[in-house]
Protein backbone atom coordinates (compact mmCIF):
# COMPACT_ATOMS: atom_id res chain seq x y z
CA UNK A 1 0.00 0.00 0.00
CA UNK A 2 2.81 2.32 1.00
CA UNK A 3 4.37 1.95 -2.40
CA UNK A 4 0.74 2.57 -4.30
CA UNK A 5 0.31 5.78 -2.18
CA UNK A 6 3.97 6.92 -3.07
CA UNK A 7 3.45 6.92 -6.68
CA UNK A 8 1.21 9.57 -6.60
CA UNK A 9 2.72 13.33 -7.44
CA UNK A 10 3.42 15.27 -4.62
CA UNK A 11 3.65 12.18 -2.11
CA UNK A 12 7.29 11.07 -0.89
CA UNK A 13 8.17 7.49 0.52
CA UNK A 14 7.44 9.64 4.12
CA UNK A 15 4.10 10.91 3.31
CA UNK A 16 3.16 7.58 2.44
CA UNK A 17 3.96 5.70 4.91
CA UNK A 18 1.63 8.26 7.01
CA UNK A 19 -1.24 8.06 4.84
CA UNK A 20 -0.99 4.40 4.92
CA UNK A 21 -0.96 4.01 8.78
CA UNK A 22 -3.59 6.81 8.90
CA UNK A 23 -6.17 4.81 7.04
CA UNK A 24 -5.43 1.64 8.91
CA UNK A 25 -6.01 3.25 12.33
CA UNK A 26 -9.42 4.59 11.02
CA UNK A 27 -12.12 2.58 11.04
CA UNK A 28 -12.63 -0.39 8.60
CA UNK A 29 -15.30 1.25 6.96
CA UNK A 30 -13.59 4.91 6.45
CA UNK A 31 -10.92 2.92 4.04
CA UNK A 32 -13.34 0.71 2.46
CA UNK A 33 -15.40 4.23 1.24
CA UNK A 34 -12.39 5.53 -0.22
CA UNK A 35 -11.53 2.28 -2.17
CA UNK A 36 -14.95 2.28 -3.37
CA UNK A 37 -15.69 6.00 -4.22
CA UNK A 38 -11.92 5.48 -6.24
CA UNK A 39 -13.52 2.64 -8.11
CA UNK A 40 -16.66 4.32 -9.00
CA UNK A 41 -15.39 7.24 -10.22
CA UNK A 42 -12.73 5.40 -11.95
CA UNK A 43 -14.79 2.98 -13.62
CA UNK A 44 -16.91 5.51 -14.91
CA UNK A 45 -14.12 8.54 -15.92
CA UNK A 46 -13.75 8.52 -19.80
CA UNK A 47 -12.18 11.67 -21.95
CA UNK A 48 -14.94 13.40 -23.94
CA UNK A 49 -14.51 12.86 -27.59
CA UNK A 50 -14.85 16.29 -28.69
CA UNK A 51 -12.53 18.48 -25.89
CA UNK A 52 -10.33 15.26 -24.80
CA UNK A 53 -11.83 16.94 -20.93
CA UNK A 54 -12.84 13.97 -18.42
CA UNK A 55 -16.27 13.34 -18.80
CA UNK A 56 -18.60 10.56 -17.78
CA UNK A 57 -20.24 10.50 -21.29
CA UNK A 58 -19.29 10.55 -24.54
CA UNK A 59 -19.09 14.47 -24.25
CA UNK A 60 -18.47 16.28 -21.55
CA UNK A 61 -20.99 18.58 -19.77
CA UNK A 62 -19.32 21.85 -21.32
CA UNK A 63 -19.81 20.42 -25.01
CA UNK A 64 -23.17 19.44 -24.07
CA UNK A 65 -24.25 22.71 -22.78
CA UNK A 66 -26.27 24.34 -25.94
CA UNK A 67 -25.28 27.69 -23.86
CA UNK A 68 -21.73 27.72 -24.49
CA UNK A 69 -20.13 29.61 -27.42
CA UNK A 70 -19.42 27.06 -30.03
CA UNK A 71 -17.08 29.13 -32.07
CA UNK A 72 -14.70 30.05 -29.42
CA UNK A 73 -12.59 27.24 -28.09
CA UNK A 74 -10.02 27.40 -25.14
CA UNK A 75 -6.55 25.40 -25.92
CA UNK A 76 -5.13 24.39 -22.37
CA UNK A 77 -2.62 21.67 -21.47
CA UNK A 78 -4.87 19.50 -19.17
CA UNK A 79 -8.01 19.02 -17.43
CA UNK A 80 -7.01 20.99 -14.21
CA UNK A 81 -6.27 23.85 -16.33
CA UNK A 82 -9.85 24.08 -17.52
CA UNK A 83 -11.26 23.40 -14.06
CA UNK A 84 -9.35 26.44 -12.21
CA UNK A 85 -10.73 28.81 -16.06
CA UNK A 86 -14.39 27.56 -15.36
CA UNK A 87 -14.00 28.63 -11.77
CA UNK A 88 -13.18 32.08 -13.38
CA UNK A 89 -16.76 32.23 -15.05
CA UNK A 90 -15.27 34.58 -17.40
CA UNK A 91 -15.25 32.05 -20.06
CA UNK A 92 -18.39 31.03 -21.75
CA UNK A 93 -16.79 29.20 -24.81
CA UNK A 94 -15.60 25.33 -25.44
CA UNK A 95 -12.26 23.82 -25.14
CA UNK A 96 -9.90 21.53 -26.38
CA UNK A 97 -7.53 19.51 -23.45
CA UNK A 98 -3.47 19.41 -25.83
CA UNK A 99 -2.16 17.04 -22.98
CA UNK A 100 0.85 19.08 -22.20
CA UNK A 101 2.83 21.64 -24.35
CA UNK A 102 5.09 21.55 -27.28
CA UNK A 103 8.79 20.83 -24.96
CA UNK A 104 11.44 20.75 -27.56
CA UNK A 105 14.00 19.57 -24.65
CA UNK A 106 11.87 16.64 -23.76
CA UNK A 107 11.13 15.86 -27.22
CA UNK A 108 8.03 16.35 -26.89
CA UNK A 109 6.44 17.87 -30.01
CA UNK A 110 2.83 17.92 -32.13
CA UNK A 111 2.55 14.20 -32.52
CA UNK A 112 2.77 13.22 -28.83
CA UNK A 113 0.00 16.13 -28.52
CA UNK A 114 -3.39 16.55 -29.40
CA UNK A 115 -2.81 19.03 -32.28
CA UNK A 116 -3.75 16.60 -34.84
CA UNK A 117 -7.70 16.67 -33.55
CA UNK A 118 -7.34 20.19 -32.94
CA UNK A 119 -6.77 20.76 -36.30
CA UNK A 120 -10.22 18.31 -37.39
CA UNK A 121 -12.14 20.41 -34.84
CA UNK A 122 -10.82 23.56 -37.14
CA UNK A 123 -11.79 22.11 -40.03
CA UNK A 124 -15.17 20.61 -39.23
CA UNK A 125 -16.68 23.15 -36.40
CA UNK A 126 -17.42 26.43 -37.48
CA UNK A 127 -14.57 28.09 -34.86
CA UNK A 128 -13.80 31.58 -35.22
CA UNK A 129 -11.36 31.85 -32.29
CA UNK A 130 -8.73 29.62 -30.54
CA UNK A 131 -7.62 31.27 -27.36
CA UNK A 132 -4.13 29.33 -26.07
CA UNK A 133 -4.15 29.44 -22.44
CA UNK A 134 -1.00 27.22 -21.68
CA UNK A 135 1.14 27.94 -19.07
CA UNK A 136 2.96 31.20 -19.34
CA UNK A 137 6.76 29.46 -19.64
CA UNK A 138 8.72 28.74 -22.55
CA UNK A 139 6.90 25.86 -23.43
CA UNK A 140 3.64 27.38 -23.29
CA UNK A 141 4.74 29.97 -25.34
CA UNK A 142 6.30 28.03 -27.91
CA UNK A 143 3.26 25.93 -28.03
CA UNK A 144 1.39 29.17 -28.58
CA UNK A 145 3.05 30.50 -31.54
CA UNK A 146 3.34 26.99 -33.24
CA UNK A 147 -0.37 26.91 -33.13
CA UNK A 148 -0.37 30.73 -34.58
CA UNK A 149 1.34 29.53 -37.10
CA UNK A 150 -0.38 26.23 -38.05
CA UNK A 151 -3.98 27.71 -37.91
CA UNK A 152 -3.56 31.52 -38.80
CA UNK A 153 -3.35 30.76 -42.77
CA UNK A 154 -6.70 28.48 -42.27
CA UNK A 155 -8.29 32.04 -41.30
CA UNK A 156 -8.80 31.06 -37.27
CA UNK A 157 -7.96 34.26 -35.11
CA UNK A 158 -5.40 32.90 -32.30
CA UNK A 159 -4.75 34.73 -29.43
CA UNK A 160 -3.24 34.47 -26.07
CA UNK A 161 -3.74 34.76 -22.44
CA UNK A 162 -2.38 38.30 -21.08
CA UNK A 163 0.52 37.12 -19.06
CA UNK A 164 0.67 39.95 -16.10
CA UNK A 165 1.53 41.07 -12.23
CA UNK A 166 -0.08 39.05 -9.75
CA UNK A 167 -3.39 40.81 -8.31
CA UNK A 168 -2.44 42.30 -4.78
CA UNK A 169 1.03 42.12 -5.65
CA UNK A 170 3.81 45.12 -5.52
CA UNK A 171 5.24 46.59 -8.69
CA UNK A 172 8.80 46.74 -7.59
CA UNK A 173 9.33 42.64 -6.52
CA UNK A 174 8.15 41.84 -9.86
CA UNK A 175 10.27 39.88 -12.10
CA UNK A 176 11.65 41.32 -15.36
CA UNK A 177 10.09 38.65 -17.75
CA UNK A 178 6.63 38.98 -15.92
CA UNK A 179 7.18 42.78 -16.20
CA UNK A 180 8.12 42.96 -19.63
CA UNK A 181 4.81 40.55 -20.87
CA UNK A 182 2.94 42.97 -18.39
CA UNK A 183 4.19 46.43 -20.77
CA UNK A 184 4.03 44.24 -24.03
CA UNK A 185 0.50 43.34 -23.15
CA UNK A 186 -0.75 46.87 -21.68
CA UNK A 187 -4.11 47.94 -22.30
CA UNK A 188 -6.11 51.01 -22.40
CA UNK A 189 -7.31 52.79 -19.20
CA UNK A 190 -11.24 52.41 -19.47
CA UNK A 191 -13.07 54.84 -16.60
CA UNK B 1 28.79 23.89 3.14
CA UNK B 2 29.33 27.02 1.42
CA UNK B 3 27.95 29.62 -1.12
CA UNK B 4 28.95 30.57 -4.29
CA UNK B 5 28.26 33.41 -7.25
CA UNK B 6 28.66 32.63 -10.84
CA UNK B 7 26.81 33.37 -14.18
CA UNK B 8 25.14 31.42 -15.83
CA UNK B 9 22.58 30.04 -18.92
CA UNK B 10 19.75 27.68 -17.52
CA UNK B 11 20.05 24.67 -19.57
CA UNK B 12 16.60 23.32 -18.40
CA UNK B 13 14.25 22.84 -15.26
CA UNK B 14 13.03 19.96 -14.16
CA UNK B 15 9.48 19.42 -11.64
CA UNK B 16 10.17 18.00 -8.43
CA UNK B 17 7.83 17.96 -5.22
CA UNK B 18 4.84 20.28 -5.38
CA UNK B 19 6.29 23.47 -6.34
CA UNK B 20 9.61 23.25 -6.12
CA UNK B 21 12.35 22.72 -9.58
CA UNK B 22 15.70 21.34 -10.65
CA UNK B 23 17.57 23.72 -12.26
CA UNK B 24 20.65 22.69 -14.78
CA UNK B 25 22.97 25.16 -15.00
CA UNK B 26 25.90 26.39 -17.20
CA UNK B 27 28.19 28.13 -15.33
CA UNK B 28 31.14 30.41 -16.24
CA UNK B 29 33.37 29.12 -13.78
CA UNK B 30 32.08 26.01 -12.32
CA UNK B 31 30.80 24.19 -15.55
CA UNK B 32 27.24 22.63 -15.37
CA UNK B 33 25.33 22.47 -12.22
CA UNK B 34 22.17 20.93 -10.52
CA UNK B 35 20.07 23.02 -8.40
CA UNK B 36 17.12 23.39 -6.59
CA UNK B 37 15.13 26.57 -6.55
CA UNK B 38 12.25 25.90 -3.66
CA UNK B 39 9.22 27.03 -4.45
CA UNK B 40 9.23 28.59 -7.75
CA UNK B 41 6.37 27.05 -9.25
CA UNK B 42 4.31 28.99 -7.52
CA UNK B 43 2.42 31.69 -8.99
CA UNK B 44 3.98 34.25 -6.38
CA UNK B 45 7.89 32.85 -6.81
CA UNK B 46 9.77 35.41 -7.61
CA UNK B 47 12.80 32.75 -7.94
CA UNK B 48 10.28 31.33 -10.78
CA UNK B 49 10.05 33.82 -14.13
CA UNK B 50 13.77 34.34 -13.74
CA UNK B 51 15.10 30.48 -13.93
CA UNK B 52 12.80 29.68 -17.07
CA UNK B 53 15.44 27.85 -19.89
CA UNK B 54 17.43 30.01 -21.76
CA UNK B 55 17.98 32.82 -19.38
CA UNK B 56 21.18 34.03 -18.63
CA UNK B 57 21.10 35.06 -15.24
CA UNK B 58 23.37 36.08 -12.09
CA UNK B 59 23.30 32.94 -9.49
CA UNK B 60 23.85 33.36 -5.75
CA UNK B 61 24.25 29.02 -4.56
CA UNK B 62 24.05 27.09 -1.40
CA UNK B 63 26.11 24.37 -1.69
CA UNK B 64 24.93 22.04 0.85
CA UNK B 65 26.11 18.10 1.01
CA UNK B 66 23.70 16.95 -1.75
CA UNK B 67 22.46 19.23 -4.26
CA UNK B 68 22.93 22.95 -4.08
CA UNK B 69 19.70 25.74 -3.67
CA UNK B 70 19.59 28.61 -5.42
CA UNK B 71 19.50 31.46 -3.25
CA UNK B 72 19.24 34.28 -5.14
CA UNK B 73 18.61 35.38 -9.06
CA UNK B 74 19.54 38.22 -11.22
CA UNK B 75 18.55 38.24 -14.93
CA UNK B 76 21.49 39.70 -17.26
CA UNK B 77 19.73 38.85 -20.22
CA UNK B 78 16.11 36.93 -21.09
CA UNK B 79 17.15 37.06 -24.59
CA UNK B 80 13.40 38.33 -25.25
CA UNK B 81 13.52 38.34 -29.30
CA UNK B 82 14.14 34.30 -29.46
CA UNK B 83 11.24 33.81 -27.13
CA UNK B 84 9.32 35.36 -29.35
CA UNK B 85 10.07 33.80 -32.28
CA UNK B 86 9.50 30.00 -33.06
CA UNK B 87 12.30 29.24 -35.16
CA UNK B 88 14.97 31.20 -32.98
CA UNK B 89 13.55 29.60 -30.20
CA UNK B 90 13.57 25.80 -31.61
CA UNK B 91 17.56 26.58 -32.70
CA UNK B 92 18.12 27.95 -29.35
CA UNK B 93 16.61 24.88 -27.45
CA UNK B 94 19.06 22.98 -28.94
CA UNK B 95 21.83 24.91 -28.09
CA UNK B 96 20.90 24.10 -24.81
CA UNK B 97 20.46 20.47 -25.36
CA UNK B 98 23.67 19.99 -27.17
CA UNK B 99 25.39 21.89 -24.00
CA UNK B 100 24.10 19.50 -21.99
CA UNK B 101 24.48 16.50 -23.26
CA UNK B 102 27.93 17.07 -24.16
CA UNK B 103 28.86 18.78 -20.83
CA UNK B 104 30.12 16.82 -17.19
CA UNK B 105 28.68 18.10 -14.11
CA UNK B 106 31.19 20.71 -12.70
CA UNK B 107 33.73 20.95 -15.31
CA UNK B 108 34.41 24.41 -15.98
CA UNK B 109 34.95 25.33 -19.89
CA UNK B 110 34.89 28.61 -20.12
CA UNK B 111 34.98 28.49 -24.26
CA UNK B 112 31.92 26.54 -24.42
CA UNK B 113 30.35 29.13 -21.72
CA UNK B 114 31.52 31.83 -24.53
CA UNK B 115 30.49 30.04 -27.83
CA UNK B 116 26.71 29.49 -25.93
CA UNK B 117 26.05 32.91 -25.00
CA UNK B 118 27.71 34.93 -27.92
CA UNK B 119 25.09 32.66 -29.93
CA UNK B 120 22.14 33.22 -27.87
CA UNK B 121 23.04 36.88 -28.56
CA UNK B 122 23.80 36.98 -32.13
CA UNK B 123 20.37 34.77 -32.52
CA UNK B 124 18.75 37.35 -30.19
CA UNK B 125 19.95 40.79 -32.49
CA UNK B 126 19.02 39.13 -36.19
CA UNK B 127 17.96 36.27 -37.42
CA UNK B 128 21.35 33.83 -38.80
CA UNK B 129 19.45 30.55 -40.65
CA UNK B 130 23.31 29.10 -40.32
CA UNK B 131 23.63 29.95 -36.32
CA UNK B 132 22.87 26.38 -35.27
CA UNK B 133 25.02 24.48 -38.15
CA UNK B 134 28.11 26.70 -37.24
CA UNK B 135 27.50 26.36 -33.47
CA UNK B 136 27.61 22.97 -33.88
CA UNK B 137 30.71 22.67 -35.66
CA UNK B 138 31.88 25.36 -33.33
CA UNK B 139 31.18 22.80 -30.33
CA UNK B 140 33.09 19.79 -32.23
CA UNK B 141 35.97 22.45 -32.17
CA UNK B 142 35.72 22.87 -28.70
CA UNK B 143 35.73 19.41 -27.80
CA UNK B 144 38.37 18.36 -29.91
CA UNK B 145 36.69 16.82 -32.67
CA UNK B 146 37.53 19.24 -35.89
CA UNK B 147 36.52 16.59 -38.93
CA UNK B 148 38.90 16.89 -41.48
CA UNK B 149 37.76 18.73 -44.19
CA UNK B 150 41.04 19.52 -46.22
CA UNK B 151 42.16 16.28 -47.38
CA UNK B 152 40.75 13.01 -47.94
CA UNK B 153 40.46 10.73 -44.92
CA UNK B 154 41.40 7.64 -46.66
CA UNK B 155 44.34 8.71 -49.40
CA UNK B 156 44.68 11.91 -48.65
CA UNK B 157 44.07 13.44 -51.95
CA UNK B 158 42.77 17.65 -51.51
CA UNK B 159 40.81 17.09 -54.93
CA UNK B 160 37.41 16.42 -55.75
CA UNK B 161 36.24 16.08 -52.53
CA UNK B 162 32.62 15.22 -52.89
CA UNK B 163 31.37 13.16 -49.65
CA UNK B 164 31.74 13.54 -45.66
CA UNK B 165 31.20 10.74 -43.51
CA UNK B 166 30.80 10.81 -39.34
CA UNK B 167 32.11 7.16 -38.90
CA UNK B 168 35.58 8.42 -40.83
CA UNK B 169 35.97 11.61 -39.36
CA UNK B 170 35.67 13.86 -42.45
CA UNK B 171 35.76 14.36 -45.87
CA UNK B 172 36.38 11.73 -48.91
CA UNK B 173 37.59 12.11 -52.47
CA UNK B 174 35.30 11.28 -55.60
CA UNK B 175 37.49 8.01 -55.50
CA UNK B 176 37.00 6.86 -51.92
CA UNK B 177 33.60 8.17 -51.26
CA UNK B 178 31.06 6.94 -48.92
CA UNK B 179 28.28 8.59 -46.13
CA UNK B 180 26.99 11.58 -47.58
CA UNK B 181 27.31 14.04 -50.69
CA UNK B 182 28.36 17.12 -49.33
CA UNK B 183 28.69 20.57 -51.43
CA UNK B 184 31.45 22.90 -52.59
CA UNK B 185 29.83 25.57 -51.23
CA UNK B 186 29.51 23.61 -47.77
CA UNK B 187 33.03 22.83 -47.67
CA UNK B 188 33.95 26.44 -48.16
CA UNK B 189 31.38 27.20 -45.51
CA UNK B 190 33.10 24.59 -42.97
CA UNK B 191 36.53 26.27 -43.69
CA UNK B 192 35.33 29.74 -42.82
CA UNK B 193 33.55 28.19 -39.73
CA UNK B 194 36.72 26.38 -38.41
CA UNK B 195 38.97 29.76 -39.00
CA UNK B 196 36.77 31.10 -37.00
CA UNK B 197 35.28 33.97 -39.89
CA UNK B 198 31.73 32.94 -38.82
CA UNK B 199 30.18 36.27 -39.75
CA UNK B 200 31.51 35.45 -43.47
CA UNK B 201 29.77 31.75 -42.94
CA UNK B 202 26.54 32.92 -41.55
CA UNK B 203 26.49 35.53 -44.53
CA UNK B 204 26.74 32.64 -47.18
CA UNK B 205 24.16 30.79 -45.18
CA UNK B 206 21.49 33.40 -44.35
CA UNK B 207 21.64 33.84 -48.67
CA UNK B 208 21.38 30.09 -49.95
CA UNK B 209 18.45 27.99 -47.74
CA UNK B 210 19.85 25.05 -49.11
CA UNK B 211 23.54 25.68 -47.52
CA UNK B 212 21.70 26.11 -44.63
CA UNK B 213 20.41 23.18 -44.20
CA UNK B 214 23.13 21.05 -45.39
CA UNK B 215 25.32 22.48 -42.61
CA UNK B 216 23.15 22.13 -39.62
CA UNK B 217 22.36 18.95 -40.71
CA UNK B 218 26.09 17.73 -41.37
CA UNK B 219 26.50 19.76 -37.86
CA UNK B 220 23.54 18.14 -36.20
CA UNK B 221 24.24 14.43 -37.87
CA UNK B 222 28.13 14.56 -36.46
CA UNK B 223 27.31 16.01 -32.89
CA UNK B 224 24.94 12.91 -32.78
CA UNK B 225 27.23 10.26 -33.76
CA UNK B 226 29.66 11.70 -31.68
CA UNK B 227 27.39 12.09 -28.19
CA UNK B 228 25.75 8.15 -29.17
CA UNK B 229 22.52 9.61 -29.26
CA UNK B 230 20.04 11.53 -31.03
CA UNK B 231 19.00 15.32 -30.09
CA UNK B 232 15.39 15.67 -29.05
CA UNK B 233 14.77 18.82 -29.61
CA UNK B 234 16.05 18.82 -33.16
CA UNK B 235 12.19 18.53 -33.56
CA UNK B 236 10.89 19.68 -37.40
CA UNK B 237 7.57 21.15 -36.43
CA UNK B 238 6.54 21.47 -40.15
CA UNK B 239 6.21 17.76 -41.60
CA UNK B 240 3.70 16.14 -40.46
CA UNK B 241 0.31 18.71 -41.07
ZN1 LIG C 1 -15.95 18.20 -24.02
ZN1 LIG D 1 40.36 9.53 -51.33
Amino acid sequence: MIDELSRLPGIGQKSAQRLAFYLLKRPKEDALRLARAIEIVRGKITVCERCFTLATEQYCSICRDPLRESDLVCVVEGPQDLVAIEKTHAFSGLYHVLGGSLNPLDGIGPDQLRVRELLARVQSDSIKEIIVCTNPNLEGDTTAMYLARLLQPLGIRVTRIASGLPVGGDLEYADELTLERAIAGRQEVVE
Amino acid sequence: MSSLQDIAVILRTYRIGEADKIVVLFTKDHGKMRAVAKGSRKTTSKLGARLEPLGLVNVILWQGRNLATITGVDVIDNFAEVRHNLDKIMMATTMLEIIDKSTLDNQENDDLFQLLTKALATLDKNFSPGILGAFCFRTLMIEGLTPQIDNCCSCNTTEDLTAFNVTVGGVLCKNCQSGQLISQQALDTLKLIFSGQLAKALHMCSHVPELRNEIESLGINTLEHHLGQKLKSHLNLTTWV
